[in-house]
């Protein structure tokens, strides 16, 4: 059973607007225009580029204070479970007392409001302390009374002098909800656990001013203000940003957002023009990626956490003409040093395609690395550690995977028929210094009766063209790179096994002599040496 | 030679003695027949050890007419032919020609006169000895018997016996060897029966008897042992082996006394029990059994058992293994499966239409029907109760469902669980299942047996708290004087089918055979792998074929990091020479068209298996360099594995096997044995194992497909079950088979995945062999081709196998 968090609806609230239209409890992203399809290190292309947005920026007072100097209009609600022992009076005194706190230590960039939510329910068929990160399809109006609402609600805690406090932030302006947060807070001392989760779940805003040479430049809101205190920062160096897409119609009414999925910013250089970061993403250009509807980039911070990832990765399958989607199951997914490190844990994907990942200890960013088969990448996208990411929509490449399954099959033959034939040739060997001419005649018929490798070569080649042929008329991908790797590297185990031979010990039996063999040998030792003392006078002459 | 030749003949024989004794003769022997030895000889021997004659190469003596003995190499022929003198002048030679010379040669060449000698020291030299000059030979064979006689008289029976196997293998009609080695088995019998182990003492004595049958002392002693095994047995109420040795005794002296005193105990025994039985009640049956097995002449007894018999038919089923607890509807070992056949309805009886109408007699459902491709609506059979009596309802259909869906709970199934997206009841009687896709064959999950919603999720559950709704109850345990057994009994008043089904117990098969071929059984669940009867043998018993044969395979649990490994798994399987093993071990003959090698998990011939599929050759040297590739790969210096395996006779052979088959590769091999239940319990619930022998018999639900590869696939997800199938590709094949909605999807996916399991070794699979059942035919209701021994329960019918016998 889901643990439902209800608060009471209040008509002439933004939660009524709100409660309209809710996202798909699933995870799947719900915005008007879908973020594109997972397509690991590629750049979606659309007919025609979209205008930014200028006549009506969702963010406020651009035009008369730069955003730098714009405090955020934050208003916390708090309130409480059953169980919790926390009346009315010792809230209020407590969100009272969270103000004087934000003041002392985070100061003019946050403009607070708090109160007490007691009996409020948001109804909505989602669970709202659920981890999940979309954004919610509403209608807004043009002035907001905040720029942020933090959601905050007080559990029972481990015993009876603490609460857990669990906190979403919900930004206005790009209608994203962010990650959920927990926090232990002391009763007694519940307006420090209010500010320090207030601050968990704060995520700065930023416009995207500019993108270059691999360097995307912001503008944060707030940033120019002095904080109270050095931990009331807006910005660290460091810092992580998600790309947010505003989308709006003609007439510039916002429409919808989305997040960029598998990008991030990383603040690199926190200079007095912006904040330079560094783009981490799975796609090239996700900055320039140019849409029909008009739109305008912003970024959200985010903060990596301990927070497990809850990954889910499904498939479209052909059913009756229509495309139906199968949770990707049983398939291996390995967490890596992003972009190209070392493995540091593998799994499994369960019956429903999903998988919960705790972040590698050390790492603040991982890649996910979904394999089909047993070496097949199919998609391999970055995570900051405590991010939820959307469902995954992959391509399993189906053909692509049982092709490489046979030639792993195939591989696995000719190594051992090789084995057998290297293990023959050492008997032969032995037997051909003793003489033992029987011997090495059954030995020869036993190499003679190993397949033919013209038969092993012309079978690699006509999977090759098959392959071809089947991936050009049916458009399904059969010969990634991982294939054509393998493909290269049976060739050349099958080249070398069509080459082996054993001529030197038919002659030896044909003469019953082992003198050629002795003499093939002998030849054979002294061209080691001979390798060696080339390399002499090279060295000595340098 | 000449030299010899005219020394002998110039010397008497005396002096000839007398050269030997000078310096060409030494040695003693360790009969206590000690002849004066060379000093360097004697030297030799106090350093090496006293030599016996087993060690000693073997040598005869020679005892002279002068008194002096030799030590020659054997003689040939043997035994000499009587000795004669010979009809020539020996003196008078000195004068003779060398024709006469030839001619006396000639004659004298008979050994009966003359032999030629090789003394033991004489270093290759020869002599020619008269027999005349001969008093007595003592061969070597005979120096063994005295000796092995000697041992015999002092208790050493085993190097009596070893001197024995030396005479038997020179030569087996030696003259005494037969009356020595029968001495030798009167001594051990006797030294048995002192020691009160009176079956290895009949052994020995039976083998007396059948060399010497008119052995007089041997048949005493027999008699003797067989009175002692009867004392056991009628204390522990063994009538069967009282019959026999009864039979035994009669066999062996007919007027042997102590027939008469046994026939008399069994018809007092008899006699008591049938005047002391119950007058009503199934125990009555259970002690007119008991009278019958002692004396079924007992005037009166078989009126009254045939009439008991009749009352509350009884099936005697021969099992490897029965329950000893109440059965769990979920249980997956087979005692458990067949327990709960007995104990409670499935929702649906089959697949066919008539099920789904509710025209079948044993299910619960009224209807069932997909209401659209992803729900399932069903409604219970008005009037239905359970055995305590409380009305089988929606809720429990409700818990049931839902138990197999939580993974807290021991009924948990991972398929079901990612299939079945809510489970409701709209009434008493009416159920819908809401399943998350539309699947293929949805029905067959309704084929299981429901259990009340009251113990829907106990691990455990006492015999006073079970609930069912089949035809019968576990009625508990005993240990009859057959062995220990299990008891069911019909529940209620239904008055057709049978009364009660007891389940005896036989560990080993050929028991339980010869317990069928006697009557003591009705039913044998399993024949014996080494029996090959296709026919047959008693024109009282029916042998039958169940429908699905066993694919015997080791399970290798891909969690673990070794086995995950693919050259490790690969050379598993170039190890085995699973022919070899099936054939000499596993059956002890010779295997028929139906016993073979396995190529993958499917039965051959079935949907799933790809005819392509070959099974993986046994080759010695890839599995040594696969062996060593995998230890390099994984920079471990040794492989150790566990292997867990189920108590079967067939299989401890075969495992012990294979273990040393494995360790010649260099591996560290523990066997681990279980009962073959608690083992497969233990895979089931996803507890890790390493590797594991199995025997199944696969279904055709391809819900199920998973499991027959690997058993942990369904277990709850804290168990990482899926990883346990050690090949990534054939467990997303696998998971898509399950949620596949089309036939001929799941038929290809199958041969896929055969292929896949002979490419990627994901388990090892050994052999397929027929599975078989034997029952009496006063038993009706069996016929070939069931899925399980209880298919058909409901139509069995035992006719009483009682004559009427007068006394």
């Amino acid at each position: 059973m889901r643990d439902r968090f209800v608060l009471n609806l209040i008509p002439l609230t933004i939660f009524a607007i709100l409660t309209m239209v809710s996202p798909h409890s699933s995870g799947q992203t719900s915005a008007a225009v879908a973020p594109p399809q997972t397509d690991a290190k590629t750049s979606s292309a659309s007919a025609k580029p979209a205008e930014p947005a200028k006549s009506s920026s969702p963010l406020p007072g651009s035009n008369d204070i730069s955003l730098e100097r714009q405090p955020y209009r934050i208003e916390i609600r708090f309130s409480v479970a059953e169980n919790v022992p926390l009346d009315s009076a010792s809230a209020s005194r407590a969100l009272f007392d969270l103000k004087a706190l934000a003041e002392r230590v985070v100061g003019q960039p946050w403009k607070l409001q708090a109160r007490w939510v007691e009996g409020e329910t948001w109804d909505a068929d989602f669970d709202l302390w659920q981890q999940w990160p979309e954004p919610i399809a509403y209608e807004r109006k043009t002035q907001f009374p905040a720029d942020k609402i933090l959601l905050i609600r007080a559990r029972p805690g481990d015993d009876a002098s603490s609460l857990e406090l669990v906190a979403r932030e919900f930004d206005y302006r790009c209608g994203i909800l962010g990650p959920m947060r927990r926090r232990t807070a002391s009763i007694s001392d519940l307006a420090r656990g209010l500010l320090l989760i207030s601050r968990d779940v704060f995520r700065p805003l930023a416009e995207v001013t500019g993108n270059e040479g691999g360097q995307v430049r912001l503008r944060v809101q707030g940033v120019a203000l002095k904080p109270a205190s050095p931990e009331g920062s807006i910005v660290r160096m460091g810092q992580y940003f998600q790309l947010v897409r505003l989308f709006y119609e003609r007439s510039g009414k916002f429409v919808a957002s989305s997040i960029e999925p598998w990008t991030y910013l990383k603040a690199a250089d926190l200079g007095e023009s912006g904040v330079s970061c560094q783009i981490i993403s799975s796609f090239r250009d996700p900055v320039g990626r140019k849409y029909r509807q008009s739109n305008k980039l912003v970024a959200l911070a985010f903060n990596a956490s301990d927070t497990p990832t809850q990954l889910q990765f499904s498939q479209l399958i052909q059913t009756n003409g229509q495309s139906v989607k199968h949770p990707v199951a049983g398939y291996k997914v390995e967490i890596h040093r992003w972009p190209d490190g070392e493995v540091s844990s593998t799994h499994l994907t369960d019956r429903e395609g999903r998988l919960k990942v705790d972040p590698p200890v050390g790492l603040e960013f991982f890649g996910v690395r979904l394999v089909g088969g047993s070496i097949e990448p199919l998609l391999d996208v970055p995570v900051l550690a405590g991010d939820q990411v959307p469902s995954i929509l992959a391509d399993t490449k189906p053909l692509a995977v049982e092709f490489e399954q046979q030639l792993i099959a195939f591989r696995d033959e000719v190594l051992d028929v090789i084995a057998r034939r290297l293990i023959l040739e050492a008997r032969l060997a032995d037997r051909t210094r003793a003489d033992d001419w029987e011997k090495v005649d059954q030995w020869i018929k036993a190499w003679k009766s190993t397949p033919l490798g013209s038969v092993y070569t012309a079978r690699v080649a006509d999977w090759k063209i098959v392959a071809q042929k089947r991936q050009i008329q049916e458009k399904k991908a059969i010969l990634t790179p991982t294939a054509q790797s393998m493909l290269a590297e049976l060739e050349a185990l099958v080249s070398r096994y069509e080459g082996q031979d054993i001529d030197i010990f038919e002659e030896s039996l044909q003469k019953k002599s082992n003198t050629p063999y002795l003499r093939e040998a002998a030849d054979r030792e002294k061209e080691k040496p001979k390798a060696k003392s080339v390399e002499k006078p090279v060295a000595k002459s340098k | 030679m000449t030299t010899t030749f005219s020394i002998l003949r110039r010397l008497p024989a005396i002096a000839v003695s007398m050269l030997f004794w000078a310096g060409l003769y030494s040695g003693s022997s360790s009969s206590g027949q000690a002849v004066a030895a060379k000093p360097a000889t004697k030297a030799v021997a106090s350093a090496a050890g006293p030599e016996t004659l087993l060690t000693k190469s073997p040598f005869d003596r020679i005892s002279l007419t002068d008194g002096s003995e030799v030590e020659v190499e054997p003689l040939a022929p043997r035994p000499l032919p009587a000795a004669r003198k010979s009809p020539f002048n020996r003196v008078a030679r000195r004068q003779r020609t060398p024709e006469e010379e030839a001619k006396i040669k000639e004659v004298e060449k008979d050994p009966a006169i003359r032999i030629t000698v090789q003394p033991v020291e004489a270093d290759g030299a020869e002599y020619l000895l008269y027999r005349e000059d001969i008093k007595s030979i003592l061969y070597f064979d005979d120096m063994l018997l005295l000796e092995a006689n000697r041992l015999i008289a002092i208790s050493d029976f085993a190097k009596a016996f070893e001197y024995l196997l030396l005479v038997h293998g020179r030569d087996p009609k030696w003259n005494g060897l037969v009356d020595s080695y029968l001495s030798l088995l009167m001594a051990e019998a006797r030294q048995r029966f002192d020691a009160s182990d009176h079956s290895a003492g009949l052994q020995y004595i039976t083998e007396v008897l059948v060399k010497k049958p008119g052995d007089s002392e041997a048949k005493r002693l027999a008699i003797k042992g067989l009175e002692q095994l009867a004392a056991a047995d009628l204390t522990n109420s063994r009538f069967e082996r009282l019959r026999e040795v009864q039979q035994r005794m009669q066999n062996i002296d007919k007027s042997a006394a102590a027939i008469g005193t046994l026939s008399a105990k069994l018809q007092t025994v008899a006699t008591q029990r049938l005047a002391t039985a119950s007058a009503d009640g199934p125990e009555r049956l259970d002690q007119l059994n008991e009278a019958y097995r002692a004396w079924p002449e007992t005037p009166g007894l078989s009126e009254a058992l045939a009439e008991a018999q009749k009352r509350w038919p009884t099936v005697r089923v021969a099992v490897r293994e029965s329950i000893q607890q109440p059965s769990r509807v979920w249980g997956v070992s087979k005692p458990n499966q067949r327990a709960t056949k007995l104990g409670f309805l499935p929702l649906l009886a089959d697949l066919q239409e008539d099920s789904f109408k509710g025209r079948s007699a044993h299910q619960l459902l009224e209807r069932f029907e997909m209401s659209d491709l992803t729900t399932a609506s069903l409604i219970l059979k008005p009037g239905l109760k359970w055995s305590n009596g409380r009305a089988i309802n929606s809720r429990d259909v409700v818990a049931a469902l839902s138990s197999w869906a939580l993974p807290s709970s021991p009924a948990y199934n991972g398929v079901w669980a990612s299939l079945v997206d809510s489970v409701s009841a709209s009434d008493e009687r009416k159920i819908q299942v809401k399943f998350t896709r539309p699947i293929f064959q949805p029905e067959s999950w309704f084929l299981r047996p429901i259990g009340p919603a009251e113990t829907s999720q106990a691990e455990k559950i006492s015999a006073a708290a079970w609930i069912g709704s089949g035809a019968y109850r576990w009625a508990g345990q005993r240990v009859e004087s057959l062995g220990p057994e299990s008891i069911f009994e019909r529940i209620g008043d239904q008055t057709s089918g049978l009364f009660r089904i007891r389940e005896l117990i036989f560990d080993d098969d050929l028991d339980g055979w010869q317990a069928l071929l006697d009557g003591r059984v009705d039913v044998l669940e399993h024949l014996p792998t080494f029996l090959t009867a296709e026919k047959s043998p008693s024109d009282q018993v029916a042998i039958a074929s169940y429908s699905v044969p066993e694919i015997h395979m080791l399970a290798l649990d891909g969690r673990q990091e070794l086995l995950a490994n693919r050259s490790l798994r690969r050379a598993l399987g170039y190890a085995l020479n699973r022919a070899e093993v099936l054939e000499e071990q596993f059956l002890g003959r010779p295997p028929t068209v139906e016993e073979f090698v396995a190529d993958g998990p499917f039965p051959k011939g079935s949907a799933w298996d790809d005819p392509e599929t070959k099974s993986q050759p046994a080759d010695p040297a890839m599995a040594a360099l696969l062996f060593a590739s995998a230890r390099r790969e994984m920079k471990v210096e040794r492989i150790k594995l566990t292997l867990d395996h189920p108590r079967r006779p067939d299989i401890n052979r075969s495992i012990a096997k294979i273990a040393d088959l494995l360790r010649g590769y260099g591996l560290d091999i523990s066997l681990k044995s279980w009962s073959a239940s608690e083992l497969e319990e233990r895979l089931a619930s996803g507890q890790p194992f390493q590797m594991a022998w199995r025997f199944v018999s696969p279904s055709t639900n391809h819900f199920e497909i998973g499991g027959w590869i690997s058993p942990s696939l369904y277990a709850p997800p804290s168990a990482n079950g899926l990883a346990a199938l050690a090949s990534p590709l054939a467990l997303s094949q696998v998971l898509d088979v399950e949620r596949t909605w089309n036939e001929n999807l799941v038929r290809q996916s199958g041969r896929f995945i055969d292929r896949l399991c002979r490419e990627e070794v994901p388990l090892i699979p050994l052999w397929q062999v027929p599975r078989r059942f034997a029952w009496r035919k006063s038993v009706a209701g069996l016929k070939p081709g069931l899925d399980g021994i209880y298919q058909n329960i409901h139509d069995w019918s035992v006719a009483s196998e009682v004559k009427v016998k007068k006394p």
